[in-house]
């Protein structure tokens, strides 16, 4: 299944008429962009930042999208312009942990919080994913997640981004050999 | 046929975790509390009505130089006489004969 970036109810306003209404002033109309796409903005900012900080760098990315608004091209669309924001604040906050040099940690800090699973090998297996992706750059984990786990076109992850589709596919390509590198080389025999 | 690594990965990626409860409330706040500066449409006219003769008149005060600099004469002859100088002598006598 691709998932597709269009409006997900064909039947409410689309996408440009709530920009245009936000654009102009209305919050409701944002409320409703927000509840709209914010999964999938989640879905681009966790890989980039874990879950300590992700609703606070959903919220960034939403304001920033409110302050851009007036200059948002009415013929680009909306979704693509607001996955590049999201992307884009994911980035300058790797910039802010790499200053920081606690990347590693933030990332690895997720991890057994917020799994319910009591299975102990289970729990060993989401920490060596983790640990895993968490060893990718930024650039490769992105796309691995959004194409292998969330679904999303290699098209729209390339628009999202702002990469060409082929340098997806060897980023994919990359990223998944990294990972099964990774993960026989913990011992996991599949 | 997928490949069974990733299987493996999507299996134990996770869940991303739920939205905090308020966060559509906070964002949404947010965003009425940052009224959006309007830049008036005769604004942009009016900067422009400034540059122009301010720029006039810092270009007739202080006129630009001449960023190029004279070649003096000494430095022109010996160029010439570089460049026609011929190398290869069967050349130079033909030259000669000229």
């Amino acid at each position: 299944m691709v998932v597709s970036l269009s409006a997900p109810n064909p039947g409410a306003d689309s996408d440009a008429a709530l920009a245009l209404a936000a654009a102009q002033g209305d919050p409701q109309g944002f409320r409703q962009l927000y509840q709209r796409h914010q999964q999938r903005v989640r879905a681009i900012l966790y890989p980039l930042c874990g879950a300590d900080v992700l609703d606070d760098l959903v919220q960034e990315t939403f304001v920033r999208a409110w302050k851009g608004l007036p200059r948002f091209r009415r013929d680009a669309q909306f979704s693509t312009w607001l996955y590049r924001i999201a992307w884009n604040v994911g980035l300058d906050y790797q910039r802010h942990c790499r200053r920081q040099r606690a990347q590693q940690q933030v990332l690895q800090q997720t991890k057994a919080t917020e799994h319910r699973d009591p299975d102990v090998t289970s729990l060993h297996y989401q920490t060596l994913v983790q640990q895993g992706l968490a060893s990718l750059s930024p650039q490769h984990r992105v796309v691995l997640v959004l194409h292998d786990l969330e679904e999303w076109s290699q098209k729209d992850i390339a628009a999202s981004i702002g990469i060409p589709v082929g340098t997806v596919k060897s980023r994919l390509f990359y990223a998944r050999a990294h990972m099964r590198r990774f993960l026989e080389q913990a011992g996991v025999h599949l | 046929m997928r490949d069974p690594w990733i299987d493996f990965v999507r299996q134990h990626y996770g869940e991303i975790p739920p939205p905090a409860p308020d966060l559509e409330e906070r964002i949404v706040a947010q965003v009425r509390s940052q009224p959006r500066l309007r830049r008036p449409w005769w604004l942009g006219w009016l900067g422009l009505g400034m540059v122009i003769p301010v720029g006039w008149g810092v270009w007739r005060s202080h006129p630009p130089l001449l960023l190029a600099q004279s070649v003096s004469d000494p430095d022109l002859a010996a160029f010439v006489v570089e460049a026609w100088t011929v190398e290869d002598p069967v050349e130079e006598s033909l030259w000669l004969e000229f």
